[in-house]
């Protein structure tokens, strides 16, 4: 049932509303000019889904790996690199292929070589030679470079693996002056932002320059697509209107047309502290 | 009984004095006969709390005055005692004063817990009130805020419990 409400790559396909639309064309604007561009959106706002998305539709001109890094104990940068290397082992063979009909200097001929298992454990062990022979791949086939795509690298400002993820970010920052053709792309909650913004201030002034803010909640507009796509009654698109949802919230409305299992009635509402 | 000196001061003040720009005037001399009711030297204990700086005092005429003033926990005792109405306008008011302050720069989400501090600092009121009218606040205009899970103060609405808010421009 939950399942219904999962982003996938195939469901990623569709990208419903006219801000979210807006959101992808200004990412798109800017893989040009910033190596680091971080998409920002409470839960439920859609990152994940343009993250799949702008992965499948940059695949036309680079080699994009997206990663779903909420899947990791591990955050450390070798994890990431090769958890992304197995996941996306066809695009990357794709590139090698290419690889093969050109002339490539003695080390990216070695590199084209490599079966699946040196490949995860080249990323595990020495993840920014691995990013540095996959980059220069791109290039030498003639794809405007590697994207790499890091979903959830922190559940929330708790997850006691953000300190190991915030590193591999500067490590990663730190390679993309070497490597031009890099971009990294991240989905981050507002909270994990807030984390990063009081607890490693020169990571949030890089990150800040390149933050796309997903939509906080569905318009009107966004909302008579959704209504035409899934047949939303009169009273659904009322109650929708009456406040700020997020895309999932609606998604959801939309999907089961159950209030109490969207989590949109309550009798009591309390403070937690 | 023991008396709390600094909140003897602030209660007096409160009481007989009037509401100035920022704090509350009161006469010396009518303030050191209330106190002298209750403490031995009244002027030991201004002078005290002079130097503290909750207060200071001001040459008006041949006499003095004292301004108490609106520190937070001045305003707490004023509302405990004065119990003024806190309308919603104020409420919106200052609550999106705080949001604005505290938000963070590349998200526009500020810390409810921020928030909170700073909005009932200004009003006089509990967190539990901030609590009660937030939640007003957010079923009546629906449309002016979202919420986003963290920060130091959560609030639960609907199945969520959230504690960084944003306003809606």
């Amino acid at each position: 049932m939950q399942s219904r409400l999962l982003a996938t790559p195939e469901r990623a396909s569709t990208l419903l509303g006219p801000s979210w639309r807006a959101v992808k064309r200004r990412v798109l604007e800017m893989i040009d000019g910033y190596q680091l561009i971080t998409l920002v959106g409470r839960a439920g706002s859609g990152k994940t889904h343009m993250a799949l998305n702008l992965c499948k539709e940059l695949k036309a001109s680079w080699l994009c790996m997206y990663l779903d890094a909420a899947q990791l104990g591990d955050k450390r940068l070798g994890q990431l690199i090769s958890t992304a290397v197995r996941d996306n082992e066809d695009s990357i063979r794709g590139v090698m292929k290419l690889g093969k009909s050109r002339k490539l200097d003695s080390a990216l001929s070695r590199f084209i070589k490599l079966g699946t298992n040196e490949l995860t454990t080249a990323a595990y062990n020495y993840p920014i030679d691995f990013l540095t022979m996959l980059h220069n791949l791109t290039l030498a086939v003639g794809l405007r470079g590697l994207v790499l795509v890091i979903d959830e690298g922190a559940l929330s400002q708790d997850d006691q693996y953000i300190g190991a993820f915030t590193t591999a970010i500067h490590a990663l920052r730190n390679i993309m002056p070497k490597l031009s053709g890099l971009r990294l792309i991240l989905t981050m909650l507002p909270d994990v932002v807030d984390y990063i913004a009081k607890n490693d201030p020169p990571l949030f002034e890089i990150l800040s320059m390149g933050v796309v803010n997903l939509p906080d909640y569905v318009t009107e507009e966004d909302l008579k697509e959704v209504a035409r796509a899934y047949n939303l009654s009169g009273e659904l698109i009322e109650l929708i209107k009456s406040s700020n949802l997020t895309m999932r919230q609606v998604m959801c409305i939309a999907e089961f047309k159950d209030l109490q299992k969207c989590g949109l009635q309550s009798e009591v509402e309390v403070t937690i502290t | 009984m023991h008396v709390d000196e600094r909140r003897l001061v602030i209660t007096s003040g409160i009481v007989l004095g009037e509401d100035l720009e920022d704090g509350i005037g009161v006469r010396l001399s009518e303030l050191r006969q209330a106190l002298s009711r209750r403490i031995s030297d009244p002027d030991a204990v201004i002078t005290k709390l002079a130097g503290e700086g909750l207060l200071r005092l001001e040459r008006v005429g041949g006499g003095y005055r004292v301004i108490i003033k609106y520190t937070p926990e001045v305003r707490g005792i004023y509302s405990f005692i004065i119990n003024p109405t806190v309308t919603t306008d104020d409420f919106v008011r200052e609550l999106n004063n705080a949001i604005t302050k505290y938000a963070n720069p590349a998200t526009g989400y500020a810390d409810l817990g921020l928030v909170a501090r700073q909005v009932c600092g200004k009003l006089g009121i509990s967190e539990t009130e901030f609590d009660q009218m937030l939640i007003r606040i957010l079923r009546a205009n629906g449309r002016r805020y979202v919420l986003s899970y963290g920060g130091s103060h959560r609030i639960k609405v609907g199945s969520g419990y959230y504690g960084l808010i944003k306003v809606v421009s």
